[in-house]
């Protein structure tokens, strides 16, 4: 298969360093270009790669490299509306990060482009592509533990605002200023709007979609955030399964402006654990785990040192079948739709302390 | 899995007072629940954990329990609060899951909502519940101090299988556990592997040893309501008002609606 030329856009979400890899080490991919979107950002990617020309205007960029065929998205999710029009103009098949607008109406528009262009949009949740995931679908799909009566998911980490100042910034995560609720001097645009994996995830392993949902939100950890840090979500399923998430940035952290050894405040920087109960027994699953350890360098504070898999290559192997054998990704704009509406609703029922249906 | 409980726990309790020289005045039985409610003689104290009492108020003769405040990890986590070693708290995140025997869902969620407010050291003040029978509940309460707290019950464990239970205290300083970072399981002190067996072992009270964790807790829990007769009111007290906030979940997942505690508690 002819390996699909692709850039990078923006370079400003938390994943970016793991395309630098993804991009490089894949036979899949030519990576072409990035596009940068400020000073600091151009000069971290410089540091980090020397051989990709990197660009602070995505016009230049792509007219310069006509031969683009597809991009990663790597943006703020205020950028990705207009970028994917961009696309669409141009004829590139897009890879998105994980919220592609919480804007329904303006999600739709994005279905439109994308369709009315044929082209291949995929949103990123790597949770598909992680081995223990794939283990727990099967054994979910084999019937292990019977028909699912209750799920609960963790998708905690540390807050990455102090990196990606975007992700503390209502407009340009939540896409406008929203109060959190009367009373309530936060905004929407926090933890909930990084971690939309559990909500994907039991939509996937139940195959049944939400019927309602309940949301609150804790006191901040971090009082400086004008954003949400610290929620829980719990509701039901269609098909009555019950569910309780935690979508939290529970896990205090260093506020490095670039990640790195000695992030870490909690020992452990992110988890996403799940447990299954069905008819016939429970499942307990670390989509992360087992790890090493370490009270090393760089603040000799006792930290796991996560043993990574790589969801990326999965996820590659997807984008450009898709691309080159013209096939629907499996998380495309429209299956994502009911994930994203979910979200909402979480918002919607902090804001009226009573549950949402949907 | 852990080994049996090997003691009778009258016997236990018996030995226990008599090391500290604690004589109660009237006759007492320490039930575990093997004795039928109708069994109860009214002339005899009755102590049993209150999970097991369905009703909300209790005769005088019967004494219900608390026994996880005897266990001494919840007395440690307690202290991380008290404290403010870790401070101030703001989310809780517990989970009991059982096998159905050992402790009903009902049970798991009387237990769970006594910790959060027992830990927590203020009242519920909202619930809401999302509940699947007998098999599973997910709650979200809010205490009075602005803590929000999560529940995850469930009775889907195989039978004979030990209760797997976790509780987390997430404070703006600091974190506490009952679980180690990066396991999902309890850990335990002692394992066996031989030729003959293999066997788990967490003993965690020298007095009472061979008792499981779960017996030590009510027998430790039963000799305090023995030693001092002036909690067994408050004990009633507080069972009264954890069955109803249990009621109240139920009746918040039947109502899908989050319910405010106040004026719906008698």
């Amino acid at each position: 298969m002819k390996p699909l030329k692709i850039a990078m856009l923006s370079l400003t979400h938390g994943h970016t360093r793991k395309y630098y890899q993804t991009l490089r080490d894949s036979p899949k991919l030519d990576w072409v270009a990035v596009c940068a979107e400020n000073d600091a950002v151009e000069e971290r990617f410089r540091r980090a790669v020397k051989d990709v020309p990197c660009y602070r205007d995505e016009a230049e960029m792509f007219d310069q490299h006509p031969d683009i065929e597809a991009v990663v998205l790597a943006s703020a999710n205020s950028e990705h509306a207009r970028q994917v029009q961009m696309c669409a103009e141009r004829g590139i098949h897009i890879l998105s990060m994980k919220i592609p607008t919480f804007d329904l109406d303006e999600y739709d528009r994005m279905i439109d482009m994308v369709e009315g262009a044929g082209l291949v949009c995929q949103i990123e949740l790597e949770l598909h592509y992680n081995p223990v995931v794939k283990r727990v679908k099967q054994l979910v799909a084999s019937g292990a533990v019977g028909p699912l009566r209750s799920m609960q998911a963790t998708n905690i980490t540390l807050s990455p605002v102090w990196a990606f100042p975007w992700q503390g910034v209502p407009e340009l995560s939540y896409g406008k200023r929203v109060p959190l609720a009367d009373g309530d001097h936060r905004f929407r645009g926090g933890a909930l709007c990084d971690h939309p994996h559990v909500f994907d995830l039991i939509r996937w392993l139940t195959g049944s979609d939400f019927e309602h949902i309940y949301a609150e939100v804790a006191p901040n950890m971090r009082t400086d955030l004008e954003v949400e840090d610290l929620l829980l979500v719990t509701g039901k399923m269609a098909d009555g399964c019950t569910f309780l998430l935690d979508p939290s940035w529970s896990r205090l952290e260093e506020r490095l402006v670039e990640p790195g050894p000695g992030w870490e405040v909690f020992p452990k920087r992110m988890e996403v654990n799940l447990t299954l109960n069905g008819e016939r027994g429970t499942l307990m699953a670390d989509c992360f785990g087992p790890n090493v350890y370490h009270n090393g360098a760089p603040l000799d504070r006792y930290t796991v040192q996560y043993t990574y898999f790589d969801e990326w290559i999965g996820l590659i192997d997807e984008f450009c079948d898709c691309v080159r054998l013209g096939h629907t990704p499996q998380i495309n704009l429209r299956w994502h739709r009911r994930t994203i509406e979910a979200m909402n609703a979480c918002y919607e029922s902090i804001a009226r302390r009573q549950p949402v249906s949907l | 899995m852990d080994a049996n409980t090997t003691l009778d726990l009258n016997e236990a309790l018996a030995g226990l007072l008599r090391k500290c020289a604690a004589e109660p005045s009237e006759l007492w039985r320490l039930d575990d629940g093997r004795l039928a409610a109708r069994e109860r003689s009214p002339e005899v104290l009755t102590l049993v954990a209150g999970w097991r009492c369905p009703e909300a108020d209790l005769p005088e003769p019967v004494v219900p329990l608390l026994p996880w405040r005897s266990e001494r990890r919840f007395q440690e986590l307690r202290n991380l609060v008290q404290n403010q070693t870790v401070t101030p708290v703001l989310m809780f995140r517990f989970a009991c899951i059982t096998d159905g025997e050992t402790m009903p869902l009902e049970g798991a969620i009387y237990r769970e909502f006594d910790l959060a407010e027992w830990l927590g050291g203020a009242p519920i003040t909202s619930v809401y519940a999302s509940i699947d029978g007998s098999l599973a509940a997910n709650a979200i309460v809010r205490l009075a101090s602005g803590v929000v707290c999560s529940v995850e019950a469930a009775t889907t464990l195989p039978a004979g299988t030990p209760t797997h239970d976790r509780h987390e205290l997430i404070a703006r300083r600091g974190v506490a556990s009952d679980r180690v970072v990066d396991t999902q399981v309890p850990q335990s002190s002692v394992y066996l592997w031989s030729d003959s067996e293999t066997a788990r072992f967490t003993d965690t009270d020298a007095e009472l040893l061979g008792l499981d964790s779960d017996s030590v807790a009510l027998v430790r829990a039963a000799s305090e309501a023995l030693r001092r007769p002036q909690c067994r009111q408050e004990l009633r007290e507080e069972h009264r008002r954890l069955r109803q906030l249990v009621a109240l979940a139920y009746e918040s997942d039947r109502q899908r609606e989050r319910l405010d505690v106040a004026g719906r508690l008698s």
